[in-house]
């Protein structure tokens, strides 16, 4: 059995950072392992250990940079990766639709019986990609998923979905399929000192779009990003002094005056 | 700080991801879990315990006893990055033994000890956190020690007084060295000194070792000990490497043990140093950030420089010892990097007190912990003056003068 575990390296901006044209400048960005990914990774490392003979694959869509992420990976007990990357990907802005055509040609590639996915990225957070990938490849899926335990033949998945409101659906989903992991599914393990050791030699493959049978167009999207701004923060804080009486008084007041209570 | 220290230099890539597991452990571990430590004097049990799980003792200690066989490079800045992270010189201190102790052995304990031990060590289910050398009569000078090992049938008796060994009583084994034959009686007086393993518990079991704490002002949850051997009984086959030639193993791996040190002298000078920029970027006097004010920027900017500098060395150092340097070169190194780095430390630390004003003796803004550890590592494991001694006599090649 295999398992395919999609990861991406996101973004994470300092604190006193500044945009330059249409994104943070690059000096105050700071790279690290998707979190909602690294509980994918667990529940994979998870099933393999528990079942064994199954074999973890984690991609990604990534620059050469990507490969210390995916290395650590490697290191949690990922038994190989694949990165996909070159010059038409790396000029391209990329939507959900291309990731899904990128995935779907590395699905096809490697034939998974289960696709985990991170439910969403830190970084752009369309929370979109597991599904749509699901879609492009005709699994089943089931999103937000919080829960997992799987038939001792692995045949079916049973799952808990976070909904809103606090509501948890319990629903099984027959294998192949694609699950989008929710972050506290799991305790994602820290990298062994072993681990380490061990991921120096598993191998990471470089896929362009060419050895995925693509080219240039699977990139193609019609959504440009036109502009990117802070949106402006208000705050106003009001502090009340004297006895719990007169501040209730003046709450009072303040709560009338906006608007939130009539006379 | 926009460009960390630690950002720098080239490293490899197992370097980089020595450092972000490491990071990953130490993100558990807040300020407020070592500013408590420190004040309760509780040794850091479950950061002990984590890098321990995670096989991070085992880091020295050759694949084929189940570690991960790595080197001065990748353990210079696992240290660098548990001391910078939050936990300081002291918290590097707290496992820095268990990862070197396990050094000895490898390089020349039997075989059957080794199979018996370094496994074990490697997994992190047991521990050799202690090594006694040092001695109330033979502080730097080590070949005064005095405590003695006698051979009598199968076993060594010893007896004998040893001081400042620390984390006695967080440890499982301890390596012993004591003399087997007395100073008087050999040519030279780095002979006829031997390397043993004592099993403390069996030690306590044999009412042969008492011990006694320090109390001391830095360092507060790394304890150290007065030891006290009474006619203790050690199985022969618990002589690390040869009878004798004991003094000449301690000195093996020492420069690369020196230049980890340093990584750690450095982690807390980048702590105090990251510490007194955040405080200087928000705390505002007279209007504006105290950071603005040349006479709060100019200290710090040059306790980074100095960190810098000290930095390049160390890991020059190591990338050295990675090749093959010869001893003396390493020794350069390693002696210039112990003493750059305790320096810069302490310049750090000293400029980051400054920089709180009289809050840096406030404990809760944790920079006067820094600066006392700080004073700390210019006094240990070698004093500043030996380092200096060592470059003058080697280095420079001038007559020695002790």
């Amino acid at each position: 059995m295999k398992i395919l575990v999609t990861v991406k390296e996101v973004a994470e901006a300092a604190d006193d950072f500044e945009i330059e044209g249409t994104d943070i400048g690059e000096q105050y960005l700071e790279y690290d392992l998707n979190e909602w990914d690294d509980y994918a990774i667990e529940a994979a490392v998870q099933l393999s250990e528990t079942y064994g003979d199954i074999e973890v694959v984690s991609a990604t869509i990534g620059p050469e940079r990507s490969e210390e992420t995916i290395r650590m990976a490697l290191a949690k007990g990922v038994d190989r990766a694949i990165r996909v990357w070159d010059d038409d990907i790396a000029a391209a802005d990329l939507d959900v639709a291309a990731k899904t055509r990128l995935f779907a040609a590395v699905v096809d590639e490697e034939e998974p019986d289960l696709v985990l996915s991170g439910v969403q990225a830190a970084d752009d957070g369309f929370g979109a990609t597991g599904v749509s990938v699901a879609d492009e490849i005709g699994f089943d899926w089931a999103a937000v998923v919080n829960h997992l335990d799987t038939e001792d033949d692995l045949s079916t998945a049973h799952v808990h979905r976070e909904l809103e409101g606090g509501i948890e659906e319990l629903t099984d989903v027959d294998l192949p399929a694609v699950l989008t992991i929710q972050t506290g599914l799991n305790e994602p393990r820290y990298a062994s000192l072993r681990g380490i050791r061990q991921a120096q030699s598993k191998e990471i493959a470089a896929f362009g779009l060419a050895d995925l049978g693509l080219d240039a167009d699977a990139v193609d999207s019609p959504i440009s990003r036109t502009g990117m701004y802070e949106p402006e923060t208000e705050s106003d804080a009001t502090y009340f002094d004297g006895a719990a009486d007169e501040q209730a008084a003046q709450l009072a007041d303040v709560l009338r005056e906006k608007g939130v209570v009539s006379e | 700080m926009r460009v960390d220290p630690r950002e720098t230099g080239d490293l490899t890539e197992t370097q980089r991801l020595v450092r972000r597991s490491i990071r990953d452990i130490c993100d558990g571990y807040d300020d407020e879990y070592w500013r408590e430590h420190a004040a309760t004097g509780e040794y850091p049990e479950e950061f002990v315990d984590e890098l321990a799980d995670a096989g991070w003792f085992g880091i020295l200690i050759p694949e084929e006893y189940g570690g991960a066989g790595m080197s001065t490079r990748e353990t210079a800045v696992m240290m660098e990055e548990i001391a910078a992270c939050g936990g300081g010189f002291a918290a590097a201190q707290a496992v820095h033994g268990g990862i070197y102790n396990s050094v000895p052995l490898v390089e020349y304990a039997d075989e059957s000890l080794k199979e018996e031990l370094l496994p074990a060590v490697a997994a992190g289910d047991t521990s050799i956190q202690a090594f006694g050398l040092t001695e109330p009569n033979a502080g730097s000078e080590s070949t005064a020690i005095e405590t003695r090992a006698r051979r009598e049938g199968d076993e060594y008796v010893v007896s004998g007084e040893k001081i400042w060994i620390s984390r006695v009583d967080q440890s499982d084994y301890i390596v012993l060295v004591a003399r087997t034959t007395p100073r008087s009686a050999v040519k030279r007086r780095t002979e006829g000194i031997s390397m043993f393993l004592v099993d403390l518990e069996d030690a306590y079991a044999q009412d042969a070792l008492e011990i006694s704490e320090i109390d001391k002002t830095a360092s507060e949850f790394v304890h150290s000990f007065e030891l006290f051997f009474e006619d203790l009984r050690i199985p022969e086959e618990h002589l690390i490497g040869d009878e004798g030639e004991g003094f000449y193993q301690v000195l093996d791996g020492l420069n690369e043990e020196r230049l980890v040190i340093a990584a750690e002298c450095l982690g807390l000078g980048e702590l105090a140093l990251r510490t007194a920029t955040e405080y200087a970027g928000e705390r505002e006097v007279f209007g504006g950030p105290i950071g603005a004010n040349q006479a709060v920027q100019h200290p710090l900017a040059e306790a980074y420089a100095r960190l810098l500098a000290a930095r390049s060395v160390t890991f020059e150092g190591a990338d050295a010892s990675a090749n093959d340097a010869p001893r003396e070169r390493l020794g350069s190194y390693a002696n210039a990097a112990k003493y750059l780095a305790a320096d810069a430390a302490f310049e750090a630390a000293d400029a980051a007190v400054q920089t709180h004003g009289g809050f840096g003796v406030a404990r809760e803004y944790d920079v006067e912990r820094y600066f006392r550890e700080a004073r700390l590592a210019r006094l240990v494991p070698i004093t500043q003056e030996l380092a200096l001694n060592f470059i003058g006599e080697k280095s420079l090649g001038l007559p020695r003068s002790y």
